[in-house]
């Protein structure tokens, strides 16, 4: 399997998960705190492969100063520590899976309130990362969706799916 | 096409950055833990406790798909439209 092909079976599996997520009354509690743990999995893959990405793109922030790779970076940290705050507080507010660590933790209900704000706040901020990593998808599903359903080739091309930071809305 | 050589040298890599990923979350984890001890006060946390057994009706432990789907499809049409209207934002300011 190619590594575009991977990663956005990978990135397809996170978006969902994470929408998933935001519905507890879909999945029930149970399957939601299961979920919320197992996402923590794909989330580390997804950050390992896209390095060089992450790499560059604070290199262009630093370095060359660019207002969409510092945006970019800005964003994608703040992701970051909100989707950490989103599972470790679903940990400490869990009343079927960790019940014992959220009780010896204590002040459930304040965890339960960081939990409702960080994932209130991570669909926004999905939405931007989507956003800014708009060519890429499209892109991605032209080539490994559009294409093998329909034969057509690629209005774009194959070198249109760079890791470029700059390859974004 | 990989060599042997550059899977070698790609694993260990992706191991420690793993790592350090895991390591950037414990950071955030311990300052949460820290910040949310300093903010709520031991008799807050003994009420707010007390608030969260009341409040477990709020979350459903058995699954309703029928209205969860409404809700996941509203969910879908808001991030959506963040990234839609995000996207129109930001190739005007970026």
């Amino acid at each position: 399997m190619g590594r575009t092909r991977f990663l956005l079976i990978l990135d397809s599996l996170l978006f969902v998960g994470t929408l998933v997520l935001q519905v507890v009354r879909l999945t029930g509690l149970t399957l939601h705190e299961w979920i919320g743990i197992a996402i923590a999995l794909p989330l580390l893959l997804h950050l390992v492969l896209q390095w060089q990405w992450i790499t560059a793109t604070w290199r262009r922030a630093m370095a060359e100063k660019r207002r969409r790779s510092q945006f970019n970076f800005l964003l994608n940290t703040l992701l970051f520590v909100v989707m950490t705050l989103a599972i470790f507080s679903g940990i400490l507010a869990s009343e079927v899976v960790t019940p014992d660590l959220a009780l010896a933790a204590g002040r459930t209900a304040v965890w339960s309130d960081v939990h409702s704000a960080a994932t209130n706040t991570l669909v926004a901020l999905v939405g931007l990362h989507v956003a800014l990593n708009w060519r890429w998808i499209v892109n991605a599903i032209r080539l490994h969706v559009v294409r093998p359903l329909t034969g057509r080739a690629l209005v774009s091309g194959p070198a249109a799916l760079t890791t470029d930071p700059e390859d974004g809305a | 096409m990989t060599s042997g050589g550059d899977a070698r040298r790609t694993l260990p890599n992706l191991g420690t950055r793993a790592l350090l990923m895991l390591l950037a979350a414990a950071v955030v984890s311990a300052l949460a833990l820290v910040v949310i001890d300093i903010v709520t006060s031991p008799q807050a946390a003994t009420a707010v406790t007390a608030q969260a057994e009341s409040g477990e009706a709020e979350r459903p432990r058995e699954p309703h798909v029928r209205d969860g789907l409404g809700e996941l499809v509203l969910q879908v049409l808001l991030v959506g439209w963040i990234a839609f209207a995000g996207r129109k934002v930001l190739k005007i300011r970026l």
